[in-house]
Formats: C-alpha cells, sequence, structure tokens
C-alpha cells in the first residue's frame, strides 16, 4: 500500500457517499433501501480491502472476513423473504414491540 | 533500527505471531459483524413488513447531523490507516499525530451524535414509543420499532466509538513512548482494525436511520 493508494480509496468512498446522498433526494421507490445497502456494502469492501489491508493478507484473513459477510446476508435476506412472502394473517395485524405494545394501545387505544 | 524483534515462546517468529494476532482479530471483527448483524436482521424484517412507517421515521431524522458524522468517521477511518502506514515507514511522530487526530474525530462523532439525542429528547421521541409524539402517529407501533431500534443500534456503536477512543488514546501513548515501533506494530494495527469496523457499521446505520426516506 501506497500513501497514494490511502487517498484513492478515500476519494472513492466519498464519491459514493455523495451518490447515496443524492439518491436519498430521488424518489426511486421500493429499491431505495436496498440500493443504499447495496452502495454501503461497495464502500464496506474498499474499507476491508485497502484500510484494513485485506488485498495484502493470507488466503486465511480474507476467508475470516468473507464468511461473516456471506452468513450475514444469508441471514438478512432469509429473514426478509420469510416476512415478505408470509400471507398477512399469518404475521398478524400489525409490529409487536412487547412489551411495551400492550402498554401503548391500552393508553392510546391505538397501535392494534 | 537493529534492536533485536522479540516474539513469544510458542511462536517460530515475530513475523507468524503477528500474522496470529491479525488473524485473531479478523475473527474477533467477524463475530463483532454477527452481533450487530443480528440487529440489522431484525431491522430488516420489520423495515419489510412496514417500509411506508419506516421511511416517514427516516425522514423525521436528524439527517444533516448524521451525514456530517459519516464524514468524520470516514475521514478518521482514512487517519487511522495512514497512522499505521506512517508507522511501517518509521515515522513514529506522524504516526502518533495521525492516531491523535482520529481520537478527536472520535470524540466529535460522539459530541454530534449527543446532541442529536438531546434533540430527539426535545421534540418527544423516547426509546420504546412512550410519550405523547408516538400517540399521534397514524403507524404509532412501527414508528416505536423504529425508534428502539435507532436507539439500540446506534447506542451500541457509540459504545464501540467510545470503546476505540480509549483503545487509540492508550495505543496512541505507548506509540508516542516507543513501546509500539515499527518492528512490532502489532497494537497500532490491531486497534486501527477495530476503528475500520467502527467506521464501517456505520456504513450500514447511515442509510438506514437517516437516508432511506422515500425520497422525501
Amino acid at each position: 500500500m501506497t500513501f497514494g493508494k490511502y487517498l484513492g480509496t478515500y476519494i472513492g468512498l466519498l464519491l459514493l457517499t455523495g451518490l447515496t446522498f443524492g439518491l436519498s433526494f430521488v424518489s426511486v421507490g421500493g429499491w431505495e433501501w436496498p440500493l443504499a445497502l447495496g452502495i454501503a456494502l461497495v464502500k464496506a469492501g474498499l474499507v476491508a480491502a485497502f484500510f484494513m489491508h485485506l488485498v495484502e493478507m493470507s488466503a486465511a484473513h480474507r476467508l475470516a472476513g468473507a464468511a461473516a459477510a456471506v452468513l450475514l446476508a444469508i441471514l438478512i435476506l432469509l429473514a426478509v423473504a420469510d416476512v415478505a412472502t408470509r400471507p398477512e394473517e399469518e404475521l398478524g395485524p400489525a409490529i409487536h414491540t412487547a412489551p411495551f405494545e400492550r402498554d401503548h394501545a391500552a393508553r392510546t387505544g391505538r397501535g392494534e | 533500527m537493529a534492536e533485536p524483534v522479540e516474539h513469544a515462546a510458542h511462536f517460530e517468529s515475530a513475523e507468524r505471531q503477528g500474522q496470529a494476532a491479525t488473524l485473531g482479530m479478523w475473527v474477533f471483527l467477524a463475530s463483532e459483524v454477527l452481533f450487530f448483524g443480528a440487529l440489522f436482521v431484525i431491522y430488516a424484517a420489520y423495515r419489510t413488513r412496514e417500509p411506508r412507517a419506516f421511511a416517514e421515521a427516516v425522514a423525521e431524522n436528524t439527517f444533516w447531523w448524521g451525514s456530517g458524522n459519516t464524514l468524520v468517521l470516514l475521514t478518521s477511518s482514512l487517519f487511522i490507516a495512514l497512522s499505521v502506514h506512517m508507522l511501517r515507514s518509521s515515522r513514529a511522530r506522524a504516526a502518533c499525530w495521525l492516531v491523535g487526530a482520529t481520537v478527536f474525530l472520535g470524540m466529535l462523532f460522539l459530541g454530534i451524535k449527543s446532541y442529536e439525542y438531546v434533540e430527539h429528547f426535545r421534540h418527544g421521541i423516547y426509546p420504546g414509543g412512550q410519550g405523547q409524539w408516538f400517540a399521534d402517529q397514524p403507524r404509532a407501533a412501527a414508528m416505536a420499532a423504529f425508534w428502539t431500534l435507532y436507539y439500540l443500534m446506534t447506542g451500541l456503536h457509540a459504545l464501540h466509538v467510545i470503546i476505540g477512543v480509549l483503545l487509540l488514546s492508550v495505543i496512541g501513548w505507548c506509540v508516542a513512548r516507543r513501546r509500539v515501533t515499527r518492528l512490532a506494530p502489532q497494537a497500532l494495527e490491531n486497534g486501527a482494525m477495530y476503528w475500520h469496523l467502527v467506521d464501517i457499521v456505520w456504513l450500514f446505520l447511515w442509510p438506514c436511520f437517516y437516508l432511506t426516506n422515500g425520497g422525501a
């Protein structure tokens, strides 16, 4: 790694930050959140590869880093797929933020 | 720089010891990722269930302060990476100053974050969905879920920033006293890795809680 590479990584991160920032002013419907997370993933990759020197490390190190990312991606994708594909009646009428939910509904007459 | 490089007896060489320390740090960071990951799973499930309420809640957040904090953390990440670079090229004094700059930016981040919390409290937005502000919301339960996750996840992240600031302060002191040097840079390298992970977590918190506001 050279000084220039660190600076280049930083500029790349700033550009992607600007891109996500700009996207928050545009309406892209349901793709907004996955898109923003995708850009964040690229930024995280840049930080891990260059700032954390993953590019110059052994395969064992890269495997440890990649394992965390892949396992987490599987966990999130399956959780989202579960919630998104279940019929409405199985999920119930609203989010339950137990134990607050019950008190809240009692006090305000809403929330359910 | 002719001093001998010491290493523990159960390692063949200082190089091997260094590699083991780095690998150990990566495994620790991977466990941290899964720790934060579980919270992101909860967020993802709730957001999938109530996409509009979550977008509305994001639009309520302190957008400019949170975005400013992203720049603060990204810049601090550059500084600590450069600090490792400087120490590796035997410029201990520059490395020391860069650690100091990172610590300063970490504290600036915490200052801005505290200000944001105070602003939320002033509006009546508390964790757990208590109070009149939530009672006035059309989707009170979803709003309570969003803001409770917000306090939990950014609070946990802020705790990591506090730990990072303390850790880097000690390491910076060790660099100044020549206890961490070009030949034994592990402490600074691992401290920097921890700081980068804290930065990476924020890179995901930022779009989840500040940016994805439905284009509002």
